[in-house]
């Protein structure tokens, strides 16, 4: 019974996702949504590739299974990924159900698939991960993920000890996974000339010892709780990482990975996103374990257009406008996007439509994470006016004045289309705009393009 | 310039919600208001400021359930300064899973039983897995407090000296409708993160019950932000 469940629901699937993909030309969750109705066990009953890898955790997921995907694609293997669908169970049914036979034999040679870390009951309990590559544990959206406690349980509640865990070896809290339990390889990032001997970030998530509550000492840090803890108490470190980024050079984006074997290699990474070096590493990692020649990695690395759908850069009518998606109520995203603006010397206005801009259907938004968020960037010479949007402009505004942000270059619409007009109105020629906006406010940000494109005919 | 001192307890692990918006909005109007403030952050295993000195406002924020248990066990050290301090009249404002800590026990969702400071009659169950969240609006003296609750448990049992009469979503528990507790000057509530800045009102009447010639300083934004959050939530 449940075989012939299965096989309607792959055939449905497939044919759904078919007319989905060439009707409305694009990905969707809809074939996963479908099969899971007709086959809730959908997923334990597809035949997994040989090697079945999983990325998870708070941030870099996605730009991690990217570049694995990528680089195994490269190196002459077949893969199947979720890159079009979600991180939850439907996207992964609707990817796999893309690559199968109607049996359900997976005919991809590797799965890499991105999982939402708090669907990992729901996925690694159906089927086994050869690997799971955790990019690290940060506190995160409050209403979704709660603390990052929370979520370490949620992941680690679920561990095989057939997976082997790839951990970020500078991360005092997801470096804590599969203690005991499972097979773990860590990744890490040698100091840089840009590593501090404290915290400067507004947010530290591991301040005291996870093993006897103390204060915990760090060598260094390289953003936020992400550094080399050791406890002077009771002794607390993290292993020996087996795959490492040295000699990271910010001024021309290139790092060196190091192999277990004594191998190494200059890789580049996106300009200003020190956290591509991470993302790189740790994907590096998981190939080498999977036995890609460093040579290989290191072409493949080389081809990728480093540029990412977060950040992008267009003119209109003279007028630069700087788009950064910062992740909906992520403090940690929100504060590292806002470091840009200490990187360029170009006079700018800011935009920030940071709180949902779809409150009116998700509800009432908890704004709690502004308090956690840096915005001292905004207070920086180049920054002329900074508009705040949405219906929560208020609370970021009375943010901001707590935190000792000039008010008097405030200017806050609660309305979008009154505040698309008014920073077309006043834009200034050579003057760039910087938006940073959440997930949502996609039509916004197309918004205030559209008002910017207009006033040239005019 | 009269001097205010505020105390932080354990913020290595109560700091979930964007609770250092508390301390720090007081530090604000408080400034702007001309006192000379201090901020002392206490680690868990070092002595509380409150206990041997002139502490104003001591301030108690949520943490994550399993450090929550190891917190429970330092401050029995201090139960008796604590009662001291409530019944004195000293300021404590306890949020989030905070609240807990002055009731009878918690209990996990394994069924075992941590005892709390034991003030109060009422108790705390975690459940596992759920978060529950919500925006909420309760009454306290007139005044409506809006805020946020994000826990992994609820409170359940006797509370003879509530905080709030919700008049909007759950109290202490889902079926209950008072919440927190107001012992003196002691303020506890399940609300978790920035209570202070969303409520300037209820913040006003708490630095006058530090020092009662406070004349109070109104930030450029907070009204408008307040009233916009009451005015939704109540509609």
């Amino acid at each position: 019974m449940g075989k012939l469940r299965f096989l309607i629901a792959v055939i449905v699937g497939k044919v759904s996702a078919f007319l989905l993909d060439k009707i409305f030309k694009r990905g969707t969750n809809t074939p996963g949504i479908i099969m899971l109705k007709i086959c809730p066990d959908a997923l334990s009953r597809f035949i997994m590739p040989r090697t079945t890898i999983c990325v998870t955790g708070t941030n870099g997921k996605t730009g991690t299974s990217n570049l694995l995907t990528h680089i195994i694609r490269n190196s002459g293997k077949t893969v199947v990924n979720n890159s079009k669908g979600s991180n939850m169970a439907p996207g992964l049914v609707s990817a796999l159900v893309t690559q199968c036979t109607l049996g359900g034999k997976v005919t991809a040679d590797v799965a890499v698939l991105e999982v939402d870390e708090r669907s990992s009951q729901y996925i690694y309990t159906e089927f086994t991960p050869d690997y799971i590559l955790c990019t690290n544990l940060f506190r995160d959206s409050i209403m979704r993920n709660g603390h990052s406690g929370f979520i370490f349980d949620k992941i680690n509640d679920y561990l095989s000890a057939k997976t082997t865990l790839v951990l970020n070896g500078n991360d005092g809290i997801s470096g804590l996974l599969g203690e005991g339990v499972c097979d773990r390889v860590f990744y890490s990032v040698n100091k840089t000339e840009r590593s501090t001997d404290v915290c400067t970030d507004t947010v530290c998530d591991l301040i005291a010892c996870p093993k006897c509550n103390h204060k915990l000492d760090y060598e260094y840090f390289h953003y936020n709780h992400i550094g080399v803890p050791k406890c002077s108490h009771c002794g607390f470190s993290m292993p020996e990482s087996k795959f490492y980024a040295s000699d990271v050079d910010f001024l021309n984006g290139t790092f060196v990975f190091n192999g277990d074997r004594g191998e190494s290699v200059v890789l580049p990474f996106q300009k200003g996103n020190f956290f591509n070096v991470f993302n790189i590493t740790g994907a590096c990692a998981v190939c080498r374990l999977m036995g890609i020649d460093v040579e290989k990695i290191a072409d493949s690395i080389e081809d990728l257009s480093s540029k990412t759908g977060r950040f992008q850069e267009k003119k209109y009518n003279g007028v630069e406008v700087v788009s950064m998606l910062s992740k909906n109520q992520n403090p940690i995203s929100c504060s590292q996007s806002l470091k840009y603006l200490d990187s360029t010397d170009t006079e700018k206005d800011v935009v920030l439509l940071i709180t949902d801009s779809n409150d009116k259907v998700h509800g009432h938004e908890d704004i709690s994470w502004i308090y956690d968020t840096d915005f001292t960037p905004l207070n920086s010479e180049n920054v002329a006016t900074i508009y705040v949007g949405g219906s929560r402009c208020y609370d970021v505004a009375q943010c901001l004045e707590i935190k000792g942000i000039d008010i008097s270059k405030l200017v806050l619409f609660d309305n979008y289309d009154e505040l698309a007009n008014k920073i077309s109105k006043k834009s200034i020629v050579g003057r760039s705009i910087v938006v940073y906006f959440e997930l949502y406010a996609t039509s916004v940000v197309e918004k205030i393009k559209s008002a910017l494109a207009q006033k040239g005919d005019k | 310039m009269a001097k205010i001192v505020i105390e932080v307890l354990y913020p290595e692990y109560n700091n979930l919600y964007g609770d250092r918006g508390n301390a720090e909005y007081l530090k604000k109007k408080l400034t702007l208001a001309g006192y000379d403030v201090e901020i002392i952050e206490t680690a868990l295993f070092d002595e509380p400021a409150f206990v041997n000195n002139k502490v104003d406002f001591l301030l108690i924020s949520p943490c994550q359930e399993k450090h929550q248990l190891v917190e429970i066990e330092q401050l029995k050290n201090y139960k008796d300064a604590i009662k001291k301090r409530i019944d004195n009249g000293g300021i404590i404002l306890a949020t989030g899973n905070a609240f807990e800590l002055f009731g009878e026990y918690i209990e996990n969702d394994k069924g075992e039983k941590t005892e709390c400071l034991g003030f109060y009659p009422y108790y705390a169950k975690q459940f596992s897995k759920l978060r529950y969240n919500d925006c909420s609006v309760g009454e306290f003296d007139g005044m409506q407090i809006v805020g946020f609750k994000n826990l992994l448990s609820h409170s359940y049992g006797e509370n003879p000296k509530p905080f709030l009469s919700m008049k909007k979503v759950a109290g202490m528990n889902p079926d209950c409708k008072i919440e927190g507790v107001h012992d003196n000057n002691l303020f506890a509530t399940y609300h978790t993160g920035p209570i202070l800045p969303l409520n300037p009102q209820f913040t006003d009447y708490l630095i006058k019950l530090a020092d009662e010639n406070y004349v109070s300083v109104t930030l450029e934004f907070e009204k408008q932000a307040y009233e916009s959050r009451v005015n939704e939530l109540l509609k």
